[in-house]
């Protein structure tokens, strides 16, 4: 429950996705499946229907509701079932065991549902899939970028050192010899100091 | 052979606690409607009977005596509950033993139990008309003030949303009191309000509380006819409590008032007053609670038996003139089709209808968050012109 009386935010934008998404059910027809169409059509959501899965998934999908069952798990895995998936996976599971939730993790699920399915918790369960995977998506982004941060202040470090020990300057002088070279050629600092690196193995070797 | 045995209902709303007054409302349009079916010749000629026990306000109440309805009186029909922490305690009871809660209040929406049947107003059939009436003729700065339990937290969630989405709409503050709050709670608040002068104060505070509140603000003289208070609660039961120097100039926004002046409302309300009284005025939850009774005794002469996979069909897509106009049952959320108005209080103590939908009503949408518009037409009519 939100805390009352704390923000100016409006809690809408994750509604308002929510109510235009275009929702693949890769599910056999049967009441768990009726239920989970109603509830979602309640919802505002558009809902399309399939059995068996479709290899490839119709263009502009925006979420993916599947039955993980051990049957559907034997058959060929489509492209779009795995951690990666660029939108949020919801796996339908008829069994709460080890070996399932093993299976529904390592696909990349952001949700699971239980059958029988029931209306309620289909939205709770919705909107923390979708949530979680923006999570997961901005923080992925922001891993790359500071792992390309890290990469670039070892190299220079490292470039520094080798400035240090050829020329027998202190650690200051070599990043300013480094940083001049970068002005001078129109490079960044990071490219220069590769450069460095690069020069002093063929050196070396 | 035809079956002349009575068919027991279970009807359960509090007649004592902090809801009391509404709830008594409920209970007695349900008494009402039934004394109604069964003059008629009852269904297919048995008579109904309810069965009413007191749940005092107390969501665990409800739930026991939901249970104890079904197991040891056998109903499959209740009609019941007022607030939404009563609601949520009866709904695993009937979804339990299969069996159907008939639920005349408006509410904050984002549910669905196919076990119930929701006749008053979701947020997209009162909310949405208030936020839209309230910032095009007051202005979008709003100070919202609520009893502290779930309906007030979601329903100011919903009508800040609206609010924000207005050009210069901005949320003031936003205050609770508890259920049970008594007046020197409200003093502070009012003085707040005054100091923010908002454009309007949006109250999601129930029960006795109520009253208080109003109370207060006329206290401090804040002036109603330029920044009144809109509820989606505040009815003619508690305005009668309150008084009239208190009530005036006051919004509220609901399907049904008492003063809709068709001969169909007006005559139903003299053979309620006939039979109980003056004591209990009739209101929002009272007309929903009566039109439901009906309703249901309609599907069950059809269907021929209450038992939920039997009644259900005959109830989803049911149409019934009731008194706020013709209502109708969404056979796809379970949710009722209704005619919101907005309501606001006169120098006598009624409501001057300031604004309806169109005849043909809204349909429910309970998991609406966004607000667009269509089906709700302004009354031309300026609010000068019925004021004062």
């Amino acid at each position: 429950m939100a805390s009352p009386g704390k923000s100016q935010r409006s809690t809408l934008d994750l509604f308002r996705g929510l109510r235009n998404a275009r929702i693949m059910i890769f599910h056999p027809k049967d009441e768990n499946r009726d239920t989970l169409v109603q509830q979602l059509q309640r919802i505002g959501c558009q809902a399309l229907t399939m059995w068996p899965p479709l290899a490839e998934l119709p263009e502009n999908t925006d979420i993916v509701f599947f039955l993980l069952n051990a049957e559907a798990s034997a058959k060929k895995k489509p492209a779009w079932l795995g951690p990666s998936s660029p939108i949020p996976l919801i796996g339908i599971v008829e069994y709460e065991n080890p070996t399932t939730l093993d299976t529904a993790t390592s696909l990349g699920s952001h949700g699971i549902l239980v059958s029988p399915i029931h209306a309620s918790g289909i939205l709770a369960t919705l909107i923390l899939a979708i949530h979680h995977f923006q999570e997961i998506k901005t923080l992925t982004k922001r891993n790359q970028r500071l792992e390309q941060k890290l990469q670039a202040a070892n190299q220079i470090s490292a470039a520094q050192a080798i400035l240090v020990r050829t020329r027998n300057i202190s650690i200051t002088e070599a990043y300013k010899v480094m940083r001049e070279q970068a002005m001078l050629k129109r490079t960044t600092i990071e490219e220069i100091a590769r450069a460095i690196i690069h020069a002093d193995g063929i050196l070396s070797s | 052979m035809a079956n002349s045995d009575p068919i027991h209902v279970g009807v359960l709303f509090s007649t004592s606690g902090t809801t009391a007054t509404i709830e008594r409302s409920q209970a007695f349009a349900t008494f009402f409607a039934i004394g109604e079916i069964n003059a008629a010749g009852g269904i297919n000629g048995r008579e109904l009977v309810p069965i009413y026990y007191d749940p005092q306000g107390i969501p665990k109440q409800y739930q026991a005596f939901a249970e104890r309805m079904i197991r040891d009186d056998c109903v499959n029909v209740i009609f019941g509950c007022y607030m939404s922490s009563t609601r949520k305690a009866v709904i695993p009871v009937v979804e339990k033993w299969r069996r159907l809660l008939l639920y005349p209040t408006p509410y904050e929406g984002f549910e669905f139990s196919p076990h119930v049947i929701y006749t008053g107003a979701a947020p997209n059939q009162n909310s949405a008309q208030l936020a839209d009436y309230m910032t095009r003729h007051y202005g979008a700065r709003i100070y919202l003030i609520g009893s502290d339990y779930i309906y007030p937290y979601e329903s100011n969630r919903i009508m800040s949303d609206f609010i924000l989405e207005v050009p210069g709409g901005k949320k003031l503050a936003e205050r609770y009191v508890p259920l049970d709050a008594s007046e020197k709670d409200f003093i502070g608040i009012v003085k707040d309000i005054k100091a923010k002068a908002p454009d309007f104060v949006f109250s999601t505070v129930v029960g006795k509380a109520t009253r208080m509140l109003y109370q207060a603000y006329a206290d401090i003289g804040i002036d109603a006819s330029k920044t009144p208070i809109a509820s989606l609660t505040t009815c003619e039961a508690e305005i009668a409590e309150m008084g009239l120097r208190i009530a005036a100039g006051h919004i509220t926004s609901a399907p049904y008032f008492q003063s809709i002046a068709s001969e169909h409302n007006q005559a139903c309300l003299a053979r309620f007053h006939q039979q109980f009284g003056e004591e209990i005025e009739p209101n929002m939850c009272w007309e929903a609670a009566y039109f439901q009774t009906h309703l249901f005794a309609e599907a069950m002469r059809e269907a021929g038996d209450d038992a939920y996979d039997a009644l259900l069909p005959h109830l989803l897509g049911r149409e019934y003139h009731a008194l706020q106009g013709k209502i109708a049952i969404n056979p796809a959320n379970h949710h009722t089709r209704l005619n919101p108005r907005l309501g606001r209080v006169n120098q006598e103590g009624n409501f001057d209808i300031i604004a309806e939908s169109a005849p043909s009503g809204v349909e429910p949408d309970p998991y609406l968050v966004t607000h667009t518009g269509e089906e709700w037409n302004l009354l031309q009519r300026p609010p000068e012109a019925l004021y004062g």
